[in-house]
């Protein structure tokens, strides 16, 4: 199930007459697990047992960590990682594996035809991995104790149908306070939820699906036959698309669990008006790169060890992002940019001179952020490498003469990306809630009318989110 | 948070989209505008499930050609058994034959559009299409129905959640034509076929865009095409073996695209050389020289029952 399919009205509408029924805070806990569950299995009813499992494996090794000695714990710990990560791997990497050791073997002269898995990838499998792990290590860390979280407290957490299938990618420590004592009706925060709700509904069926898509689809679809301004509109069109479609998830997702009473963190803070790569990390997919800082970047030495090894941690971080988001070497290119994008902004942040701390440098690391982002989406959405490499040689200017986007390809995406950019710009210091905060109600309520209606008008069947395939 | 979450949003939003939303049905509907179904992989899926629910129905396999040109309910009527349009507007009907080849109860009539461009491909979109819809109909979600039937009957009633009024078609429609949207000149029926009003047509401009199409389609190599042409009479043999029929046409084209089409695939190396290695049953629209397109590639209408009945003779024919 998503949230703009249809069948989510009776679902949600459900889900809240019985979260807001006169009935225990246990029972309401329990039926909104099993709603959970019932949200998931929409999609593919077997892969719940997948869910189910992770579960219950990592909410027992977690309670026994306390009582473990210091061997014990860290046993545990990696029992939990590789069973986490072993499902993960077979599911999400499998064919990948297979894939690359028959073209190892090749190298050394021995052919090998990889057996092909096929399976399925069962949604969200990433995201809530990354939470059970987290729930793992901070009970090793003994920043919580299992011993005090029930069963069915820690099944919701994981299963929490909001944020499960796409995130944001919620801590334990976050999430479990706010099931320990009852969450009364709250109108402003069931307000701002439906008002969340609202907004990234338009975000993903008006604006990414409605408008964008075209565009990008289009592109990416003849990447071997681009001009170079095709290329650049139609980079620019994914890059308003996959922001409008996960931030409009996200915002989605945090505004379902307002309704329902619970905060979800921030996932975007306007990051296509972020000033240098760095900047942009600290707005995009924030829940995934707080978590990969603190489970990965800080582990690995962070920037304890020098310059050299912090660009290396950098390096490996990245390169593990941009492999979570998908199986295959266009991802590990992606993450490779960031890393590289990152190493080069820290090494000239050093040598920069006087002038470029003002304002003019100022607009020129955000054109830089801008368009590295942009070049890094390539490989991102493309069907394959090569596909890749062929447009990025048509944004270097290798393109053909034949133009593939229309003029109202292009004219829309200049629009709406041009929107997108100048509006990210004007807010990047503030906060949604802020500018709600100081606009007039009937003019705000006039807006989101509007987007409600672009939302009816925006026809087409439900696309997935894109984010569900990672 | 300092939100302005006040009723007096809520009514203010409430009222904007009611008002608007009442108002532009009214709009479209002045403007001779209807709810109509709206084809894609779930009305689809629903004409699949039924094929495949009905012992020996026919059904028709192809792309718009078939859309436009084969008119289900004359071939019912023809054939005497319910009959199915399966075809998918763009898409290659070779991963439909094969799904069914593999689908050990289907024993049915089964017409397969053939085209050149489309039988000698190497255009790996024109099969992804159809393996969308084919997955699709083994969905194992359990809301897909559901969700098919909710969006089915907002579009049976409303004007304004149609894909002919979304936000982006009005714009592209002030852009270009400098007027609010009218009637589509198409319209698909509860069977998907579709009818047209070819009065609302630029003929010529079509006849030139699919000329183009066809002009610059990329075929395979001779020896994989050989080697699609056999995997094809396999799957023919398989489920003739099995007791279902089946019959290939090949549709009329007529215009700069019939020209272009009979100088780009002469008829000797590409339909004769594809009926002799899949053999079976097959009828040529251009034997039937009274047939007409309307934009050199889509059947004129007033032909459709024609063409139709052409199909279901030479069936009645060869069985």
């Amino acid at each position: 199930m998503v949230f703009n399919s249809l069948v989510f009205i009776p679902f949600m509408a459900l889900v809240l007459a019985v979260r807001y029924a006169p009935i225990g805070w246990r029972s309401k806990k329990w039926f909104l697990t099993a709603a959970s569950y019932a949200f998931y299995a929409a999609w593919n009813p077997p892969f719940v047992l997948l869910l189910l499992g992770s579960t219950v494996v990592d909410w027992v090794l977690a309670r026994r960590m306390p009582a473990a000695t210091s061997r014990g714990r860290r046993g545990l710990l990696w029992l939990s990682v590789c069973t986490n990560l072993g499902l993960l791997s077979v599911f999400k990497y499998g064919d990948f594996i297979c894939d690359m050791f028959a073209q190892l073997l090749g190298v050394v002269g021995v052919a090998y035809e990889a057996p092909e898995l096929g399976l399925i990838l069962p949604v969200g499998i990433s995201f809530y991995t990354f939470q059970t792990l987290s729930w793992s290590i901070d009970a090793y860390r003994g920043r919580l104790d299992a011993r005090e979280v029930s069963f069915g407290d820690f099944a919701l957490y994981v299963a929490f149908f909001p944020q499960l299938v796409a995130g944001p990618i919620v801590r334990a420590v976050e999430f479990l306070p706010q099931l320990t004592t009852p969450r009364p009706y709250d109108r402003r925060t069931f307000s701002w939820g439906a008002t969340l709700l609202v907004i990234g509904l338009f975000e993903k069926m008006a604006i990414a699906d409605g408008v964008l898509s075209r565009t990008s689809d289009r592109a990416f679809a003849a990447a071997t036959e681009l001009s170079t301004l095709d290329a650049w509109f139609g980079a620019l069109a994914f890059g308003g698309q996959i922001y409008f479609d996960f931030a409009g998830y996200s915002t989605c997702a945090i505004g379902v669990a307002m309704m329902l009473g619970f905060a979800l963190p921030d996932n975007f803070r306007f990051p296509y008006a972020a000033i240098g790569f760095s900047d942009f990390w600290r707005r995009w997919h924030i829940s995934l790169s707080t978590w990969l800082r603190d489970y990965l970047y800080i582990p690995l030495g962070g920037n304890r060890q020098g310059e050299r090894r912090r660009s290396v941690n950098l390096m490996i971080t990245m390169l593990l992002g941009g492999l979570w988001h998908g199986a295959g070497l266009a991802f590990v290119l992606w993450g490779a940019l960031h890393g590289a994008f990152l190493g080069i902004e820290r090494a000239t942040l050093h040598v920069a001179p006087e002038w470029m701390r003002g304002r003019v440098g100022s607009g020129l690391a955000l054109l830089a952020t801008q368009v590295g982002v942009l070049v890094a989406w390539v490989p991102f959405r493309a069907t394959n490498l090569p596909d890749a490499l062929h447009f990025l040689a048509a944004m270097g200017g290798a393109g053909s003469a034949d133009r593939v986007l229309s003029s109202g390809n292009i004219a829309l995406t200049t629009l709406v990306c041009g929107s997108i950019y100048a509006g990210q710009y004007w807010l990047r210091s503030t906060t949604l809630e802020s500018l709600a905060g100081s606009t007039p109600g009937w003019v705000w309520g006039g807006f989101l009318g509007l987007m409600m209606l672009g939302v009816l008008t925006s026809g087409g069947e439900s696309r997935a989110f894109i984010y569900f395939q990672f | 948070m300092r939100a302005p979450q006040t009723p007096l949003a809520w009514l203010a939003a409430s009222t904007v989209f009611l008002l608007c939303s009442v108002g532009l049905e009214g709009l479209w509907r002045s403007r001779g505008l209807e709810p109509l179904p709206t084809d894609g992989p779930d009305k689809w899926v629903e004409s699949y499930v039924g094929a495949m629910g009905t012992e020996g129905a026919a059904i028709v396999l192809g792309s718009s050609r078939s859309a436009l040109g084969v008119d289900p309910t004359v071939l019912a009527e023809s054939l005497g058994v319910p009959t199915y349009l399966l075809a998918i507007n763009g898409a290659n009907p070779i991963p439909l034959l094969e799904h069914l080849a593999n689908d050990t109860d289907f024993r049915g009539v089964v017409f397969v559009e053939f085209m050149e461009r489309r039988f000698f491909t190497a255009e790996p979109e024109d099969f992804e299409t159809t393996r969308r819809f084919i997955a699709a109909a083994s969905d194992p979600s359990l809301v897909r129905r559901q969700e098919a039937s909710l969006r089915e009957l907002f579009s049976r009633h409303l004007v304004v959640t149609g894909n002919a009024v979304t936000t982006v078609a009005v714009v592209r429609s002030l852009a270009s034509e400098r007027e609010l949207p009218r009637p589509p000149p198409r319209h698909m029926r509860d069977d998907r076929f579709i009818e047209t009003d070819v009065s609302q047509i630029d003929g010529d401009a079509l006849d030139r865009r699919w000329a183009r199409v066809v002009e610059e389609a990329v075929l395979l190599d001779v020896p994989a095409q050989q080697e699609q042409l056999e995997a094809i009479a396999g799957w023919r043999r398989t489920l003739t073996a099995r007791g279902a029929t089946v019959l290939f046409f090949r549709p009329p084209s007529t215009g700069v695209t019939g020209s272009v089409e009979d100088r780009r695939f002469p008829r000797g190396q590409y339909y004769d050389r594809a009926k002799r290695i899949i053999g079976g049953h097959w009828v040529h629209g251009e034997d039937d020289h009274q047939l007409r397109c309307f934009d050199g590639s889509h059947l004129d209408p007033r032909d459709v029952p024609l063409f139709t009945a052409r199909l279901a003779a030479a069936i009645d024919d060869r069985t």
